[in-house]
């Protein structure tokens, strides 16, 4: 369970100009929910992701995951929840362009973890899990957009976290294979239980989420979810 | 981590090959300067320890003593053997003048005018260093026995004649210790070189002591100075002693020069490593939000440029040493003394350069705030 309490995050541009990006918002996700956030662009909907996603404090107001403030743990603190409770996929796959894909897969624990075999085990299984299994020693740039954020959810499972945020995860990618990813994380929702919260600007794929979440000038309004009439995935009644 | 660093560097190849070779130039700076001053050392080492003699010379330099002085010192309590020896400054060789002849090595030949029966007596190491030819013995007149550095300068074997200063001498002999600065003499009869420098019969330029015992002869030089109060009496350990503060000025000043190359070195690597900070931006953001600690980005960035430290001295090292060696090969005058100590301390310093140098570019990396590195596409 995570869930922001009166979570306010203001950006001061100049001496006399602040913008309020988040204007006390509560708002609390249970394990397991899919949670979609829509909103046109700079209505906070980024900023209330990098909330939940341990990597912005707010400027007051609380955020609580498994009963911990993260609103008062330190850098090294955030970075620790990052790694092990939290999963990250970006609108541009943000893969490091140097390391193959299981490298890129490792790179969450590779400081940590000592057994390098056993993470490279992991990660490859991970990649296999994603019908990556031949693309495991590619180069980001030998890849597809559609196999490179295949990648990137593998990485974001890596930790085995009970949370994955994806910032327009399907938003440099063509409908279809839009698609097809969302249908994969709908897959790790439903099988594994794994809480997602995507932010997207793009309301078609409200009728995957269990819950959608409509921002507006900082503001967040649970509505509920669109009927799937014009389902974009087979799978949107299952939610 | 150990991919990321490794395919950084590789990445960046050319990048990575200049700033390893601005390392390399001044580590090997370093270790050719030093060895080259350790040789000196080295060389100077081995001649005080080949010298077991009281130096007794005039307080005034180049100033005469009387002849006498070696019966008063001999009749010193410890002295065994007083060997006077009169020094000359070589003007010309066979018309030739050696201070502007451009192919003369680091040292100046000198003549040097011995007794031949006292010398041969004394613990010099000239006599039983002769490789052609014979030492000077008595009665010899216009003899010479030549180091064999001057032989082979002057291109003169034994058996050959030899023009110094506007008079002929007869090679007796050569030969060669491997002190350099006792190679570089002339040994001729005493007599003789006192004819060649105009100086009066009953004077001496300053005599070799022998004494009975080592562990006295500090004891018997500060008699010899009570004795004769105008003479200055110098043991092997008193040079070796202004030798080696000598010598420490020199190493220090060394190192200082060459660490200064090594330094501007250090910079190329501060540069470089700024650079990859700035153009791996996104890439340290992306590192962040998947939870890598600040302490671990710095890890990171400072192990890279400590490799780029490493990697420029084991290159400067290498460089060192094989230019040494090639240049001593060629150059034999040259005396370069490369140690393990000398080594190590080089790829210490360079160590600590790439990591010193990777301590601002590291520590910028870590700060790098995840949001906004990835804000921007």
């Amino acid at each position: 369970m995570i869930e922001l309490k009166q979570a306010t995050k203001l950006y001061r541009l100049s001496e006399r100009v602040e913008v309020r990006a988040l204007d006390n918002v509560n708002l609390r996700i249970e394990d397991g929910d899919f949670v979609i956030i829509l909103g046109p662009s700079g209505s906070g909907k980024s900023t209330m992701l990098n909330m939940l996603g341990a990597l912005d404090r707010p400027t007051s107001g609380s955020v609580i995951l498994d009963d911990v403030d993260l609103a008062r743990l330190s850098d090294n603190g955030l970075s620790k929840i990052r790694r092990y409770k939290i999963g990250f996929i970006f609108q541009f796959f943000n893969l490091v362009t140097t390391l193959t894909a299981v490298e890129n897969v490792m790179l969450p624990l590779s400081p940590v973890e000592r057994n390098k075999a056993k993470l490279q085990q992991k990660a490859e299984s991970l990649l296999t899990s994603m019908g990556l299994e031949s693309r495991m020693d590619h180069r980001p740039t030998e890849l597809s957009g559609g196999e490179q954020q295949r990648v990137a959810i593998a990485r974001a499972l890596m930790a085995d976290p009970r949370i994955i945020l994806g910032d327009e995860p399907t938003g440099n990618l063509d409908s279809k294979t839009g698609h097809d990813l969302i249908r994969i994380m709908k897959e790790l929702n439903v099988e594994k239980g794994i809480t997602f919260i995507i932010v997207s600007h793009d309301p078609s794929i409200a009728s995957v989420g269990n819950r959608v979440i409509q921002m507006k000038d900082g503001h967040a309004t649970e509505v509920p979810p669109p009927n799937p009439t014009d389902p974009p995935t087979t799978f949107a009644s299952s939610a | 981590m150990r991919q990321l660093i490794i395919k950084s560097l590789l990445i960046r190849k050319v990048r990575s090959l200049l700033t390893v070779l601005g390392i390399a130039i001044g580590i090997g700076m370093i270790v050719a300067l030093v060895s080259v001053t350790e040789g000196l050392n080295a060389e100077a080492e081995d001649t005080f320890a080949g010298m077991q003699m009281i130096t007794v010379e005039p307080k005034q330099l180049l100033r005469p003593m009387p002849v006498s002085n070696v019966n008063t010192i001999e009749k010193l309590p410890g002295v065994t053997l007083v060997s006077p020896f009169v020094t000359a400054i070589v003007g010309t060789v066979d018309d030739v003048e050696v201070l502007e002849d451009a192919s003369g090595g680091l040292i100046p030949p000198t003549m040097r005018g011995y007794d031949p029966i006292r010398a041969k007596e004394s613990a010099s190491k000239i006599p039983d260093s002769i490789i052609r030819g014979r030492y000077l013995v008595d009665g010899d007149r216009n003899s010479v026995v030549l180091g064999k550095p001057i032989a082979d300068r002057f291109k003169k074997s034994y058996g050959s004649t030899i023009d110094i200063d506007g008079r002929t001498f007869n090679v007796v002999g050569i030969f060669e210790t491997g002190l350099i600065v006792t190679d570089n003499l002339m040994i001729v009869p005493l007599d003789t070189a006192r004819d060649l420098r105009n100086m009066a019969p009953d004077s001496i330029s300053g005599m070799s002591v022998v004494v009975d015992n080592q562990d006295n002869i500090t004891n018997v030089a500060r008699r010899i100075e009570q004795a004769l109060p105008q003479v200055r009496a110098t043991t092997p350990e008193e040079i070796q002693a202004d030798f080696e503060d000598l010598s420490g000025a020199i190493t220090t000043a060394t190192w200082v020069i060459a660490s200064v190359a090594a330094v501007v070195g250090g910079i190329g690597i501060i540069n470089s490593m700024v650079m990859n900070v700035m153009e791996r931006r996104r890439e340290i953001g992306v590192l962040k939000a998947v939870g890598w600690t600040r302490g671990e980005v710095l890890r990171t960035f400072l192990i890279e440029s400590t490799i780029l430290g490493f990697l420029g001295g084991l290159a400067g090292v290498i460089i060192g040493v094989v230019g040494m060696t090639a240049i001593t090969t060629l150059l034999p005058i040259v005396v370069a003394k490369i140690t393990p100590e000398l080594i190590i301390e080089a790829l210490l310093f360079a160590l600590i350069l790439g990591a010193g140098g990777g301590l601002y570019p590291a520590w910028r990396a870590a700060s790098v705030h995840p949001i906004e590195a990835l804000r921007y596409d």
